[in-house]
């Protein structure tokens, strides 16, 4: 993979070749079987709509405008765009289930105004791929969604679970900025001589529309009306009828947003098709077995079976996607920890904590992956993955606050019951 | 980007055009919305609809990523590697895209074959020829991106640097 | 002589009771035929997507399919006869007889021409509605907004005037919660008490009579005549031990979860006999226009109605 081949092939083809391999030639088929499977899951569709939505937004220059807004009431405190793009990040969060579209959402409006801004480039990585990634914690959650049907657990029930370590592991991300801020001025610039005042012109072009599209956005879900991926067409024609509304709609720029969504969208899916791919056939080639009798096999106490089962959510998470960490351990590792006392709910917590981590860590780092998909050229994988190590440390630090209390995701589902 | 014959250039401007179909999602969806809560009458066609679109989005957004040989890379040993080097690297991309392009294309083509042949439905209420179209479609442009690996290895090979320009320049969101 | 190894896979997952069963249905398969049968079941659509279980095996990709015939009804509408006859039976054990009294060699018929052998079926017990408002008859079902699987299922409730909408089954819970729709269709009583869908709907149609979805066990038929008789016969048994275990295990989740649900405030609606063949008489209409789909639907079709007229399950 280092060699610069690109991941959907090194990861398809080692697929097609173990295939070939271990069970003979008509089990290659399985990939093709693969990309249909994926290309045909609805859910897949918001991805595109919300990278679509950014786009546009990005090619407006609202977004712009709302960071020059929060710049002046926010631009005199130390790291305050940082922080609000944080803020923005949890907001889109709970708007969105994905971290996709959200990731690139914040590399598209984010990145480039704490660019100019001139943020600590890292600092500012690190923030939108954490912030990002918060998009799966805070429910609604696909991810929690998926484990919920996986592991026949109330979704409702994960949803009110995560909802406090969610924004609880966001309220670390604001200590660790204001910490390192504080610590060292040069990360972020010092504040214009003179800060304009913020007008009724800076709300309405720069806050107001924005506050429109997550209202409608968050009415949409939350109001039950509809689903995500219709939330994110909507909120895509919702984007349309701003930018015409600023002026700023022509041909030119829809056309140039409806190309670059389409290759953002090209990157991100067949990286996801080549690496099922290979889930796939790793799953037939009886990995499940493996991992189960290496579990079960052992004799300890059962907290360090836990600690076990989250080490290999983030070993798996360095080179496979949560589906498949999901759809490979969660059948085979619920019954276990059931059996040992402890509740799915808390699981279900845990396991999305440590995606968090398999989101940012390398060489398969989906958020990293996302977001260089809409970054400037300069702005390698490389790059993006060095930035990313202190805030895996928070989520580490984190998940090991979680398995010792675990009444930080309990108490919330008891006291609503 | 003058060295790309033009052919291809247009060829590939086809392929952009399948972008507007996210134009035409999002007006199915506006209506599906619409007809369900101002009119009462949710459709049976519009999600089967946009699930449909949004496949074929799919596999054109894959096509015109290897067009455009942005496709996801890990390039830290790739930059540091002298040109000779990068020349073997490039032998093993091509190798690995042919394997996992074609071995999708020739092994997914007979039963694709078989629910075009049938025109096999999805098995849902509006019931949309889903797999009939799609299944063949996945192995039409994995053929394409095989030919593709193939063009853009011999760019490499040329000294033709990948078709990025636009991208940078698009964008301008470095001021 | 080496033992056959045989990949099957489920779309069920490993801690469900189908999921169960199936688990155990590879491990009888292996002791039944002392070991020259090792079958390995892939749980959670781990290997391909639901709906390509069935093809999957046809082409040798896997060797079984333990899905069931709802996921390929595309293929062939009869498919639908073999997956779920909504609201047909009312007990597992109805349906079973069927396919011992000629629907098995009639399902082969069928299967062979896909390439596919049907080994035998089993059944859990029927599934319940989940309701946020009250549920207690045929005629609460008018005007009746729920989420339902597509296909037969929401031709049936439409002609009742109930509005079926088909959603992603993760936007059931906010779109209950809000009122957007009053109920959904998931699975049998125990399932959606584990599911969460009693935290908010208060009203389930118990026992059950819409939906019952017939599990199939079916295999490669090259790779099902490559298995020589006692081998054969050790699959079949393999089912005939787990079929009647799934419906006395599924009986009883579902009067635990009945007597928990009770007692939490859930009103478990049980519908008269009339009511109940009113139902039948209305997806009868349905099955029927299914059956002029295609000649194979038309031969299902008949020979259920015969099976049914036979026992007096219609009249
Ligand atoms: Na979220
Ligand atoms: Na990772």
């Amino acid at each position: 993979m280092a060699l610069g081949v690109p991941l959907a092939f090194a990861a398809g083809s080692l697929a097609v070749l173990v295939s070939y391999l271990k069970f003979g030639p008509a089990v290659i088929a399985l990939a093709h079987k693969t990309v249909y499977g994926l290309a045909t899951e609805y859910s897949l569709l918001s991805v595109p709509l919300f990278i679509l939505m950014a786009t546009l937004l990005e090619r407006s220059r609202l977004a712009q405008d709302l960071y020059d807004a929060l710049f002046k009431v926010f631009g005199n405190l130390k790291g305050g765009v940082a922080t609000v793009t944080l803020i923005i990040s949890v907001f889109m969060a709970a708007i969105s289930g994905i971290i996709g579209g959200e990731i690139v959402l914040l590399g598209l409006i984010a990145l480039p105004q704490m660019m100019r801004l001139q943020y600590d480039r890292k600092l500012s990585i690190g923030i939108i791929c954490a912030g990002g990634s918060l998009g799966t914690m805070v429910p609604p959650s696909i991810v929690l969604i998926i484990y919920g049907l996986t592991a026949d657990v109330s979704v409702q029930k994960l949803f009110l679970a995560s909802f406090v370590p969610g924004f609880a592991l966001a309220f670390a991300y604001f200590a660790y900025i204001y910490i390192r801020c504080t610590l060292n001025p040069a990360l972020t610039p010092k504040a214009p001589e003179k800060t304009e005042p913020f007008t009724k012109q800076d709300f309405l072009r720069g806050v107001l529309p924005l506050l429109v599209l997550i209202g409608i956005v968050f009415g949409c879900i939350y109001g039950g009306v509809t689903s995500i991926t219709e939330a994110a067409g909507i909120a895509v024609g919702v984007s349309i009828l701003i930018i015409a509304l600023r002026s700023e709609l022509n041909i030119t720029m829809l056309w140039q947003a409806l190309t670059r969504t389409l290759q953002s969208c090209g990157i991100i899916l067949w990286v996801t098709f080549g690496a099922a791919s290979l889930i796939a056939i790793y799953n037939l080639s009886g990995g499940q077995r493996f991992v189960t009798g290496m579990i079960t096999g052992l004799d300890i106490a059962p907290v360090v079976t836990i600690m076990l089962m989250m080490a290999i959510f983030i070993v798996l998470g360095l080179f496979m996607d949560w589906i498949g960490i999901l759809l490979l351990t969660i059948p085979i590792f619920v019954p276990i920890v059931t059996q040992l006392g402890y509740d799915p709910v808390w699981f279900g917590v845990l396991f999305s904590l440590t995606m968090q981590v398999a989101f940012l860590s390398p060489p398969f780092g989906p958020a990293a992956f996302y977001l260089k998909s809409v970054a400037p050229p300069e702005i390698t994988l490389q790059t993006i993955f060095a930035s990313l190590w202190p805030f895996m440390l928070i989520q580490i630090a984190f998940l090991a606050l979680m398995l010792t209390f675990p009444s930080i995701a309990l108490w919330l589902p008891e006291i609503l019951n | 980007m003058q060295a790309t014959p033009k052919r291809v250039r247009s060829f590939q401007f086809v392929v952009a055009l399948f972008s507007l179909l996210l134009l035409i999602i999002v007006g199915v969806t506006f209506y599906e919305v619409i007809a369900r809560y101002i009119f009462r009458t949710p459709t049976i066609w519009a999600n089967e609809l946009a699930l449909w679109l949004s496949a074929i989005l799919f596999l054109a957004a894959g096509l015109y990523a290897m067009q455009r040989d942005q496709h996801l890379r890990i390039t830290v040993l790739y930059d540091a590697s002298p040109a000779w080097l990068q020349r073997i690297f490039d032998l093993i991309t091509l190798a690995c895209c042919l394997t996992f392009c074609l071995g999708i294309a020739w092994f997914g083509a007979p039963s694709s074959w078989q629910s075009l042949m049938n025109w096999e439905p999805f098995g849902t209420a509006w019931n949309p020829p889903i797999p009939a179209t799609v299944k063949p479609l996945i192995v039409l442009t994995t053929g394409l991106m095989a030919l593709y690996g193939i063009i853009n290895c011999v760019k490499r090979f040329r000294g033709i640097p990948a078709d990025t320009a636009e991208s940078v320049t698009e964008d301008n969101r470095v001021d | 002589a080496d033992p056959t190894p045989l990949q099957f896979q489920t779309h069920h997952n490993a801690s469900s009771l189908q999921g169960k069963a199936l688990l155990r249905f590879a491990d009888l398969v292996k002791e039944y035929s002392d070991g020259t049968v090792q079958i390995e079941m892939h749980t959670s659509s781990s290997v391909v997507n639901s709906n390509e279980a069935f093809e999957a095996s046809s082409m040798g990709i896997i060797d079984g399919d333990a899905t069931g015939a709802g996921y390929i009804t595309g293929k062939n509408p009869a498919f639908q006869f073999y997956g779920d006859i909504m609201g047909g039976y009312s007990t597992p054990e109805q349906l079973l007889g069927w396919y011992k009294d000629g629907g098995l060699d009639l399902a082969n018929e069928l299967y062979h021409k896909f390439n596919m052998h049907l080994v035998g079926v089993f059944i859990a017990t029927p599934e319940s509605l989940s309701s946020t408002t009250p549920l207690a008859g045929i005629n609460d079902l008018k005007g009746w907004k729920f989420r339902s699987p597509p296909g037969m299922e929401s031709e049936i409730f439409q002609k009742l005037g109930a509005g079926p909408v088909v959603m992603p089954f993760g936007e059931v819970f906010t779109a209950m919660s809000t009122g957007t729709v009053s109920g959904a269709d998931a699975s049998t009583l125990a399932v959606n008490k584990k599911l969460g869908l009693y935290d908010i709907a208060k009203y389930a149609t118990y026992p059950g009579f819409h939906s019952m979805p017939i599990e199939h066990i079916a295999i490669n038929l090259e790779k099902w005549n490559a298995l020589n008789d006692t081998q054969q016969k050790a699959m079949q048994d393999a089912i005939a031990t787990i079929a009647p275990e799934v419906i006395a295990e599924s009986n009883k989740l579902d009067q635990e979860a009945a007597k928990e649900l009770t007692e939490a405030g859930v009103t478990l609606e049980d519908w008269s006999n009339e009511d109940r063949l009113a139902f039948r008489k209305a997806a009868q209409d349905v099955w029927a226009d299914w059956a002029t789909r295609s000649p194979e639907a038309k031969a299902a079709y008949d020979a259920h109605i015969a099976y049914m007229k036979k026992n007096g399950i219609l009249d």
